[in-house]
């Protein structure tokens, strides 16, 4: 590619230009529309208009958790421009170059990967058009690039004392071949400016007036509302439909069947509403899941998971624990298990699509965590091409891993809908549609196995988790691909802060009984409530204080010794007030690294289990905004203790018991513990924070409970019931 | 034919008497800031002012506030300016931001009947407001600062 | 009142009757002066019933917060009495509840509603959980604990009074007192009208 007349008269005509860099670190100017050339991975990220505005591209969407601030902060901070100017756009289509490389390189928000996943790209980008603009400025002025520095958006000669800003640059002719960007060329940590510097984030002003557009909000011209009655057992579908009082409805347009269910058709939401609860359906009632119970389902999984000689599939090996364990003299095992939880995103689930006359263009309308599924679901439905497909991403009213394959089932749906009707159509799940049909985090059984050496220390370690396969549920082909290691499920088993030298984890999978899904935290949530027991358990058994039989297996292990030292000295921890005890977790997420301690009380007449106080550190490597980390933090640990406090998804004769937060209530305001986050500095790169502050919650608080009462708790949630009866 | 006085201004909609209000202002009125969170008045995502009180649009027939004054968050203040919002942004409470309508909506009417409100007065107003992200902490900053702002 | 107990006795005695056939017969009853103690009593297991029933004593509590659903746990949202029985100053009862129950297309979860919803004032808290069929006769006669009402206010009160009826028309799936209301207010006044006497136990 070279930066030929034409290519220039178009970018100055199109009144900006786009900055690519190739995957050898190459830089090129582009316009952003150019296809990229043959044999080229191109990354293009970065565009100036010649109004100074500098659009950089996100991978990411944009589900509260503060993506559309970090990651355009960490491309400017290389590009020196000024943040005032800098916009975010998000990527919709093209996963072969925005595609997140931690998952499968497709455009998907999850597992709070993207600081990590995008951090380099961005900054090489970021540093790549800074250059580009030296360059051009030095050519403008007929100076050495060297003898230029740009700051805040401005490009300056300090010899001349002249200035260009980037938009008046983005107006001249620019200089296209570069010199690719070194990693030495990239700034040391000490000279960040805005990374680690806490910005406001831009989408909070219209979220305090009522401004800011999510799916719910979205009316298109000539629009019809959908209210589905969707099947109540998965795998059934409608066998008669009696529609006659539904359609005599003013304002109904039309009943229609769908895969597994009934959608009516209105011109007004309520209308639709009561339309649908005017309908009489029989459904099928021959599904396989008709006869699911998951509190049946947990107790087989159960037992699967002590059937120690059924291999499971393993997710991480080190050192020969089952020759380990087989041959010791002594074994000591736990067992614990979770039962589903629901999301609860505040915002329900919605879509809206708008089908071409020719049935095989669209336009959607849907926040989503996974763009690369949006596409995927709207060509197969319609038989057509990602190119015919117009996707409109809108920021979500939470995701937490509810919003990644949802539009599976309402994206297809809106799209048959509106193509069936020939107008655009909005179909929303009511709470009670949106529980029903919740897709859940596994329930699971584990059973841990460990022998002690005559140290006192761990000498081998076998977790055995068993439940179905999110990722099988997600995708047969891509479980197979992964070789039956399923992360939504396995994660945060591997130990990885312990040295211990031997060690297995293992996915015990068992048929699926229940919708499933990732759930914020994803594996960590559940296995770390139960290896952080288990490590409480071991310390008990050689009658050791908790930190100190963590600290035995920490020995090289600075960061987390860090974040450790650090939560009990902010806990004061083991010296809490009369009649409430601490309990410790040492929880990581992924490479992140973080502890958390709990302060708990206990009513033993009803069994209430209250958490006064939640202290964490945490250490996600390199931070790009402390405030808003330290925000995900707490939201994270509120979300783990509401979980284990109150949150459960029962399933009888293939039916969700609960419907809305009546029945499935979550943390309230007068449940949440005082939280103290602080952040434990580290030379780390950067990782997630997104989920970090759920996996501690579990471990914590039950192993409080434990030295409060001398009692263990195994199944979460702890409910009152469980609690007391514990506790009789 | 109802008559709805919808931040000030006389607004005629054509619906149901039965109708929740929350559709109403959202549908019809293209009021889409108050938000529909669970339908059954159990989070307050949908959270205006009736005559000055809180209500939960969601289980409120409309026809019960034909005549009444309804204030939504796109009415609280003229410019989004109200001591709350300013207290919301210098707090960067919203997460994902969907229960934040309600939230400040409900933290006004506190306001305006308690002025200085303890931490365990906030609590108790708020309680009724669910937030998924995990906000609370900072929503009772934010409120502690716009009283003080706003002062006795 | 000389010689009440014999009339009380031969009238009490067709008042049972009419009560077992039917209770528009109530009306005549109360037109008549007095049952006996011993009936007056056994009518009042009635009102002891009624008054114990969730309907009635999630909001009849002896602190400040209530109850709520079938089941009688706590109210959910730290619900509070308040200064006037209708909740905290800025989150009343009225918030949610409306003055009649949500129409159905709300669904069966949509909280239920009558004219003036709320709890007794705080300086009269009428709370009557766990009481025994005596504690909850000599509580309720008490003008200092009953809202300064005498019996016959009292039988206004639970004949008549909106949010009093709605135990029985509770709406969604809420399971209604479980003594008909009609019954239950025939058993009140024949008691009331008796002079409110009380179990011994």
């Amino acid at each position: 590619m070279s930066t030929s007349l034409s290519r220039r008269s178009f970018l100055v005509a199109s009144g900006g230009l786009s900055i690519v860099l190739l995957a050898d670190g190459v830089i090129k100017v582009a316009s952003a529309s150019e296809a990229p050339p043959a044999g080229h991975a191109l990354n293009a990220w970065v565009t100036i208009g010649v109004d100074g505005i500098v659009t950089i591209k996100s991978g990411s969407a944009e589900l509260g958790q503060g993506v559309i601030t970090a990651l355009p902060l960490i491309a400017a901070e290389e590009m020196d421009a000024d943040w005032s100017k800098v916009r975010v756009e998000l990527v919709t289509h093209d996963a072969k170059t925005h595609g997140n490389p931690k998952i499968f390189g497709m455009l998907y928000t999850a597992g709070s990967t993207s600081v990590e996943a995008y951090f380099d790209t961005l900054r090489r980008a970021g540093a790549a058009a800074r250059r580009v603009l030296i360059h051009s400025a030095a050519r403008h002025w007929k100076v050495a690039p060297s003898r230029l520095e740009a700051a805040n958006g401005t490009v300056t000669h300090a010899a001349s004392g002249r200035k260009l800003t980037f938009g008046e640059i983005a107006a001249l002719p620019l200089i296209g071949d570069v010199p690719a960007i070194k990693d030495s060329d990239l700034k040391p940590r000490t000279a960040y400016r805005l990374i680690g510097h806490d910005v406001d984030r831009p989408d909070v002003p219209a979220k305090t007036r009522g401004a800011q557009t999510y799916t719910i909000d979205m009316h298109v011209p000539n629009m019809l509302h959908a209210a589905v009655w969707r099947a109540p057992v998965e795998g059934e579908s409608a066998a008669t439909i009696d529609d006659a009082a539904a359609k005599a409805m003013k304002g109904v347009v039309a009943i229609s069947k769908l895969p597994e269910g009934v959608a009516v058709l209105a011109e007004r939401w309520e209308t639709a509403l009561m339309a649908r609860a005017a309908l009489k359906v029989e459904w099928t009632r021959q599904s396989e899941f008709r006869s699911a119970n998951s509190a049946e389902t947990l107790q087989a999984d159960m037992k699967a998971a002590h059937e120690v000689e059924r291999r499971g599939a393993v997710w991480h090996e080190r050192g020969t624990a089952l020759n380990n364990i087989a041959a010791a003299e002594r074994v000591i095992t736990g067992e614990y298990a979770t039962d589903h939880v629901y999301h609860a995103q505040m915002e329900p689930l919605a879509a809206v699509a708008s089908v071409g006359p020719d049935g095989k263009t669209a336009e959607v309308w849907v926040g989503t965590q996974a763009p690369s599924v949006v596409l995927m679901v709207a060509t197969q439905v319609l038989g057509t091409t990602p190119d015919k497909i117009r996707v409109n991403l809108l920021q979500m009213g939470g995701g937490f891993g509810r919003r990644t394959m949802f539009t599976r089932e309402l994206l297809r749906d809106a799209l048959l809908l509106s193509k069936q009707v020939h107008r655009p159509v909005k179909v929303l799940w009511t709470r009670e549609d949106d529980v029903r049909n919740g897709w859940f985090r596994p329930a699971t059984a584990q059973v841990l196995r460990a022998t002690l050496g005559g140290d006192g220390r761990i000498q081998a370690w076998n977790h055995r988790v068993a439940c179905a396969s999110v990722m099988g549920y997600y995708s047969a082909e891509n479980l197979e691909r992964a070789k039956n290691r399923d992360l939504f499920v396995m994660e945060g088993s591997e130990l990885s802060e312990y040295e211990v030298p031997h060690l297995l984890a293992e996915h015990v999978i068992t048929p699926r009984r229940a919708r499933i899904a990732a759930w914020r935290g994803i594996g960590a949530g559940h296995n770390e409530f139960a290896s952080e027991c288990f490590i409480d358990e071991l310390a008990a058994a050689v009658a050791a204080n908790p930190i100190e039989f963590r600290r035995r297996h920490l020995r090289h292990n600075a960061r987390a010794t860090a974040v450790l030292d650090r939560v009990v000295a902010m806990s004061s921890f083991g010296k809490a007030p009369a009649g409430r005890a601490h309990g410790i977790s040492l929880a990581p997420y992924k490479t992140s690294v973080a502890a958390g301690v709990a302060e708990i009380s206990v009513d033993r007449a009803t069994g209430a289990l209250r958490v006064h106080r939640f202290w964490a550190a945490v250490d996600p490597g390199l931070v790009i905004q402390p405030r808003n980390l330290i925000a995900q933090v707490e939201g994270g640990i509120l979300w783990g203790l509401s979980g284990l406090l109150k949150e459960r998804i029962t399933i009888e004769h293939g039916e969700v018991q609960q419907s809305n937060y009546h029945d499935y209530q979550f943390l309230r305001m007068s449940d949440a513990p005082e939280v103290q986050v602080e952040i434990v500095t580290s030379s780390a790169p950067p990782s997630g924070a997104g989920e970090l502050g759920v996996p501690m919650t579990g471990g914590a608080v039950a192993n409080a409970l434990f030295a409060l009462t001398g009692k263990r708790i195994r199944h979460m949630p702890f409910t009152p019931d469980r609690v007391r009866s514990l506790l009789a | 034919m109802l008559t709805l006085i919808v931040n000030g201004t006389p607004r005629n909609v054509d619906v149901a008497e039965d109708t929740a209000l929350l559709w109403v202002l959202r549908d019809h009125l293209g009021l889409t800031g108050t938000k529909y969170g669970c339908g059954i008045a159990m989070c307050g995502a949908c959270t205006v002012h009736v005559d000055g009180l809180a209500k939960r649009s969601c289980v409120t027939p409309v026809s019960t506030v034909v005549g009444k004054s309804i204030t939504t968050i796109e009415g609280l203040a003229a410019n989004g300016d109200h001591p709350l919002q300013k207290a919301w942004i210098a707090e960067q409470v919203p997460q994902c931001g969907y229960c934040q309508s309600g939230q400040i909506m409900q933290a006004a009417v506190l306001l305006q009947k308690v002025k200085q409100p303890t931490r365990e007065q906030i609590v108790q107003h708020m309680d009724g407001n669910l937030c998924r992200c995990g906000t609370y902490q900072r929503i009772v900053r934010a409120i502690e600062r716009a009283a003080d702002e706003v002062g006795p | 009142m000389p010689g009440a107990p014999e009339q009380a006795a031969v009238i009490s005695g067709s008042c049972r009757g009419i009560l077992i056939v039917g209770l528009l017969g109530s009306m005549s009853c109360a037109q008549s002066p007095v049952a006996s103690r011993s009936e007056a009593v056994e009518a009042f297991q009635t009102v002891h019933t009624v008054f114990m029933h969730p309907r009635c004593q999630n909001c009849h509590i002896p602190g400040d917060s209530p109850l709520q659903f079938d089941a009688g746990v706590p109210h959910a949202m730290s619900v509070v009495r308040g200064p006037e029985g209708h909740g905290a100053e800025g989150l009343a009862c009225a918030s949610c509840h409306g003055e009649q129950n949500s129409p159905t297309h709300f669904g069966p979860h949509a909280p239920p509603g009558a004219p003036h919803w709320g709890l007794p004032p705080p300086h009269q808290k009428m709370a009557w959980i766990g009481m025994s069929p005596r504690e909850l006769c000599e509580s309720i006669k008490n003008p200092r604990f009953n809202g300064n009402r005498d019996l016959p206010a009292l039988l206004t009160h639970v004949a008549s009074d909106k949010l009093v009826l709605w135990g029985w028309d509770p709406g969604g799936a809420r399971a209604p007192v479980s003594v008909p209301h009609d019954e239950f207010v025939a058993r009140f006044r024949l008691w009331a009208d008796a002079g409110g006497p009380c179990p011994t136990t």
